[in-house]
């Protein structure tokens, strides 16, 4: 593994709509792409010829001969034919001294295709339209498609705007085969997400798990497909009254629990198994306070293997703003981020590289950009500028008394920063900015370190480490107290240990 | 299906028989009766198959698929087909037993009028060869009846020589010797006056006796 760039397909260029919802799976060392009426292939392992119109496409599994001359042959594969018959695909072999094949040699199939001497040869990757076979005995995809995975060796499309309800299996091991009632095992099935004779749930989300169940994410209700749907399979509800938000607005753990973004917060649930929000008692209303619209707004969720964490990122299509969380496995707790709207996360990716320096979450940003969490910057990469990043912590609302009939005094205040002394191998921590804030009930705190302004104490604290300078004599009086740590200043970070308050009674209150 | 019902003029077998193999070819040419309760057996479990088949579908949630059209599909190529390709053949058994049946009556029909035929002949025959041997027996009768009666003349004047010439002569001798009876009558090759004499006859069937049938023994006798 090393340092690569990215190349452009070029045939792909205007070929797909990047305004409209577009998902893409992994299947046969090729990208399936479903963009509504833009279903695509980006191919990644055959060699293409391209030739006159035949009479009768050589079928899938073919084989291609050309004998370029006595032992020296070159030789396919046969994987697809275009709805055209002008371009034949397939892996290519060769035998002798032959290495690729030519274009004045006749090439003949094991099959009943016609035979032909190829125009162009040209090797992988290639781009073009997913279509099924051609000659009349393989069925139609649907006319749009915005969902698609890979299960059980069959490409699964779904969220059809003419049947939001239905999802479309094509032959297995064939991506080209959407004939159904084959009356085989590996039959073409198309089929919806409800109990016999209901219309069914409109459909969100494709969740393949191994190839044992596929997860039918739907507005108001989850389906799972438990085996093959051509072969004894079964299709369950997992859950009928919690919906899934979107098509990426879900991820694995390392354990194979499943988390989505559900009607009422963030889920955890096996599979087969019970939903459980587990936002439900630190952020009850993270959905309504969200207002996250599936029309208008992505979700998406991601396992971060190497913070054993989930990131949350709910982002406004339209102009990048975003909302994200990172929820700690070890902790299981809840932390808030937000990022520039340039690194509006529009997707994710944890790339699992064999090289540890290249293993890491990847974020597809609004910009174009994809990003990854850098622990030694101190900015947000915001394309052609740094932007400094805006972050803090609140502690309270903390009664300054035991007794809430009567006010406490905040006698003394001690916080010892992050890194130990200055230098060292701890990253030291840069000075941190508080903000102390009282009230006469919790609410009142709250409204006040929401609000951020007037505090009834405010300064800096001193970093790294333990300073002396860092306490605060002066005495604040109240019945309950907020204190923020927050820093926004470039190129810088910070962190702490600890933070020590002392109180003291204080009096009645008035 | 290839034939079909029995026509034409020239059959060799008469009308009733005609119709009575087209009764049986009806029932298994196509449109008869043979099949129709197949048919109807078909349409039966194919309701059968396709509502079981739709009850476990339902049971396993996949009765909202393309899953179910498959049933009738999935019987009618695993039940129905092989079926009536089995139906099929037996009716072509069953027909081509029939057209055998018409081709053995058709032939065996020939072939008894040719042994008819022959039989007249031969019985014209007989009749005539049974009236020729009759005829024959006759005068082979009559022919034997002549040489005994003739035998017996001679006799009776052999017997009147003989007392003849005992009269005539001392102490004559005759030996042993006899007639052998039967169809044949073997004179004594020499009837002399020697004191021995033999006549030799074959043991032949009982001849005519001086006192009729039997009466003269081929073994000879003494006197």
């Amino acid at each position: 593994m090393a340092v690569g760039s990215m190349v452009k397909l070029d045939a792909s260029d205007g070929d797909i709509n990047t305004s409209d919802n577009l998902n893409m799976f992994e299947g046969y060392q090729k990208v399936f792409i479903a963009n509504g009426a833009n279903l695509k292939v980006a191919d990644f392992i055959n060699t293409k010829l391209t030739h006159t119109e035949l009479t009768t496409a050589h079928a899938k599994g073919d084989i291609l001969t050309q004998t370029q001359s006595e032992g020296n042959i070159a030789s396919m594969v046969v994987d697809f034919t275009d709805e055209d018959s002008l371009n034949t695909y397939g892996y290519a072999y060769y035998a002798g001294t032959a290495t690729a094949f030519d274009t004045s040699t006749a090439i003949t199939g094991s099959g009943s295709g016609t035979g032909f001497t190829p125009t162009h040869v040209t090797d992988k990757p290639h781009w073009y339209d997913w279509t099924v076979y051609p000659g009349g005995e393989s069925g139609s995809l649907p006319n749009k498609a915005y969902l698609g995975c890979l299960y059980r060796g069959r490409c699964i499309l779904s969220g059809d705007p003419e049947h939001p309800y239905q999802w479309y299996a094509s032959r297995q091991g064939n991506p080209w085969d959407f004939a159904y009632v084959a009356n085989d095992a590996g039959s073409p099935v198309a089929g919806g997400d409800s109990d016999a004779g209901e219309t069914g749930d409109i459909i969100r989300a494709l969740i393949p798990y191994k190839d044992d169940i596929l997860v039918i994410g739907c507005s108001t209700s989850i389906w799972f497909l438990a085996g093959d749907p051509a072969n004894g399979g079964s299709l369950n509800e997992l859950d009928l009254t919690i919906g899934m938000f979107g098509a990426h607005s879900w991820c694995f753990d390392g354990a194979g629990n499943l988390y989505f973004w559900g009607t009422n917060g963030v889920y955890k649930t096996t599979l087969p198994g019970t939903p459980e929000c587990i936002s439900e008692l630190s952020l009850p209303r993270i959905v309504r306070d969200e207002e996250a619209n599936p029309a208008t707004h992505r979700i998406i969720m991601a396992y971060d293997i190497v913070r054993t964490g989930l990131l949350i990122s709910i982002t406004k299509l339209s102009d990048g703003t975003s909302s994200s969380y990172f929820y700690d496995l070890k902790s299981q707790g809840f932390f808030p981020e937000s990022y520039p709207d340039e690194c509006g996360p529009y997707s994710s990716f944890f790339y699992d590289a064999n090289d540890d320096d290249y293993r890491d979450l990847l974020i597809g940003c609004r910009d174009g950009y994809i990003r990854k969490f850098d622990e030694t910057a101190k900015d947000d990469d915001i394309g052609v500028a740094d932007e400094a990043i805006d972050s803090h912590v609140t502690f309270g609302p903390l009664p300054m008394s035991n007794n809430p009939k009567l006010t406490g005094k905040l006698t003394g205040l001690d916080c010892v920063t992050a890194g130990g002394a200055s230098g060292g191998t701890q990253s030291d921590s840069d000075d941190i900015t508080y903000s102390i804030f009282t009230g006469k009930s919790g609410g009142e705190v709250i409204e006040n370190l929401v609000a951020g302004t007037n505090p009834d104490v405010a300064g800096t604290i001193k970093a790294p480490g333990r300073q002396r300078s860092n306490g605060i004599r002066r005495k604040i009086k109240g019945v309950y107290v907020g204190i923020k740590l927050e820093n926004s200043t470039a190129s810088e970070t910070w962190g702490f240990e600890q933070l020590m308050a002392d109180f003291k009674l204080s009096g009645r209150l008035k | 299906m290839a034939g079909g019902y029995l026509t034409g003029s020239n059959r060799i077998l008469d009308r009733t028989a005609v119709n009575l193999y087209n009764l049986a070819l009806k029932q298994y040419l196509p449109g008869g009766g043979y099949g129709a309760g197949m048919e109807e057996s078909l349409n039966q479990g194919r309701t059968q198959t396709v509502a079981g088949g739709m009850q476990a579908l339902i049971n396993s949630g996949m009765a909202n698929t393309t899953m179910p059209a498959g049933l009738a599909k999935k019987y009618e190529s695993e039940v129905a087909v092989p079926e009536r390709l089995n139906s099929e053949s037996m009716r072509a058994q069953a027909l081509a037993g029939i057209y055998s049946q018409v081709a053995g009556a058709e032939v065996g029909g020939t072939q008894n009028q040719t042994n008819r035929n022959l039989q007249a002949e031969l019985a014209g025959k007989q009749s005539s060869s049974q009236q020729a041997m009759a005829s024959m027996r006759n005068q082979l009768g009559y022919a034997q009846l002549s040489a005994q009666q003739t035998a017996s003349t001679n006799r009776l004047a052999m017997d009147k020589y003989i007392a003849n010439l005992r009269a005539s002569t001392s102490k004559p001798k005759i030996d042993t010797g006899g007639y052998g009876g039967g169809s044949g009558y073997n004179l004594p090759s020499s009837m002399n006056g020697s004191n021995s004499g033999t006549y030799s006859g074959t043991t032949m069937a009982q001849g005519y006796g001086p006192y009729g049938p039997g009466t003269y023994k081929g073994a000879g006798l003494n006197y």
